[in-house]
């Protein structure tokens, strides 16, 4: 059995693991809040940050499973894919029927479950009714909820530190509106 | 003449447990379940957890009558469970719940050298759930759900559980290691998009981080004493963790590289006893009929 460690020699080492962690926590401060306040575009063009792509994992993944609780084993991915800003546009431009759907969204971090309302054929409210995610769900909402009322489609702009939150959103806004398709 | 009796011999045999530095883990481990489970999305979590130490209670105490021990009742058991439970996202189904907590237990008493498990049997069972089932893992039990504020509650109950375990070299060279890392990664651009070494110092992955090192990474048998091979097995588990982190990202990051580090310890333990083996064969055999 190994002796004690000096209460001194703990202090000096935890004292040293905290002034690294916060180097580092200084250090990515400002990617971190550029990325948080800004968000970026889920542009066609720039396959990093396709808007949808969770949406487009998520329509090849119902494809075999018409539920969408099962979770993929890895992290989300930002895939490049050129059908995305295809369905995507689709998606949006579709119009839908009148009524309130489910949807959900479910990735190793956790799980999202919120209703889309439609009204006169458009995206009238989002409303997050289950969240089990890393992040505070304050993080995201109102924030996504109001874009993808203002936008009009599931292609929401990713919160950068919260990018999981996003695409979980994403991906349960997509399966609502699948469902509220005409 | 008459003795008065040591305190220790006074007290019920709860409080003594509670002393001991399992009884420890256990109730902190108990305390921050129930704190994580204030956040009213996780209520049900505790459904889970009830779950979860019901299941390792039962699977420890079928294997105790098949061994013929007196005691059923296994308190490893219920820390297994409860670390399965902190983790795993309370919206996992329950058949999940069950099969993880079964697959790690099996886990400690199937894959052992000599009495002690190679694998940390919680980490063992959460990655083969991740591989398995593809489960959301939340981490609910490091409070990484809760205000940002609440880790100060997992830091003073992980750093008086690390004191009384003795393990202050493993957890400070593992988080030193995983910090530098990081910082590195951030001032290379190393990393992935979805996964920033930013992200990693931030609640809620921080959580994680201090969460498994103050309670798995510090399980006595699966983690060693002495001080030097506590160095060795923290640097190890945060390189193998911050490089598959830097390359794959996911959640399974931590439990891989502690698991690398429990399979370090039991290979040095297996190199050691045949060491032994071979320079004093008469103490190994002396020491083999003594267990």
């Amino acid at each position: 059995m190994a002796s004690k460690m000096g209460k001194r020699l703990i202090g000096i080492a935890g004292v040293a693991v905290t002034a690294i962690y916060t180097a580092g926590y200084i250090y990515t401060m400002p990617s971190v809040n550029a990325q948080t306040s800004s968000g970026m575009p889920l542009s066609p063009t720039n396959n990093n940050t396709t808007p949808g792509a969770a949406a487009t994992a998520h329509s090849a993944h119902t494809a075999s499973k018409s539920s969408s609780t099962t979770n993929s084993t890895t992290s989300p991915k930002k895939k490049p894919s050129t059908s995305s800003s295809s369905t995507a546009a689709s998606s949006s431009a579709a119009k839908y029927k009148n009524g309130t759907y489910t949807g959900m969204g479910t990735n190793p971090y956790g799980s999202i479950a919120l209703t889309v309302t439609i009204a006169h054929g458009k995206i009238s409210a989002v409303h997050i009714t289950n969240w089990s995610m890393h992040y505070p769900q304050s993080v995201v909402d109102p924030q996504l909820p109001q874009e993808v009322v203002q936008m009009q489609t599931y292609q929401i702009y990713i919160v950068s530190g919260a990018t999981a939150s996003t695409y979980n959103f994403a991906q349960a806004v997509y399966q609502a509106l699948q469902k509220a398709k005409a | 003449m008459n003795k008065e009796p040591r305190p220790h011999q006074t007290q019920d045999p709860f409080v003594r447990f509670i002393k001991t530095p399992k009884g420890m883990v256990m109730a902190l481990l108990i305390l921050l379940t129930l704190i994580g489970a204030l956040r009213p999305q996780d209520h049900f979590a505790l459904v889970n957890a009830l779950l979860a130490v019901v299941t390792a209670l039962i699977l420890d105490g079928i294997v105790a009558l098949f061994h013929h021990r007196k005691k059923l009742f296994s308190d490893g058991a219920v820390i297994t469970a409860l670390i399965v439970a902190d983790v795993l996202s309370h919206m996992t189904p329950l058949y999940i719940i069950i099969a993880t907590t079964a697959v790690a237990l099996m886990s400690k008493h199937l894959l052992k050298i000599g009495r002690k498990p190679i694998f940390n049997p919680a980490a063992f069972g959460l990655l083969f759930a991740i591989v398995a089932f593809g489960t959301g893992q939340s981490w609910w039990g490091s409070l990484a759900l809760l205000p940002t504020w609440s880790i100060i509650l997992l830091l003073v109950a992980g750093v008086y559980i690390t004191q009384r375990v003795n393990k202050f070299p493993l957890v400070l060279t593992f988080l030193g290691t995983y910090f530098i890392l990081l910082l590195a990664m951030a001032i290379m651009h190393l990393g992935l998009p979805s996964d920033t070494p930013g992200d990693a110092l931030r609640v809620p992955f921080v959580n994680s981080a201090l969460y498994l090192a103050f309670f798995m990474l510090t399980d006595p048998p699966t983690s060693p004493a002495p001080y030097r091979h506590q160095v060795f097995f923290g640097a190890i588990a945060a390189g193998v963790g911050t490089v598959i982190f830097a390359t794959s990202g996911g959640l399974a990051y931590p439990l891989i590289g502690l698991l690398t580090g429990n399979a370090w310890k039991a290979t040095l333990h297996w190199l050691t006893k045949l060491e032994t083996r071979r320079s004093y064969p008469e103490t190994y055999e002396q020491g083999r009929a003594n267990q």
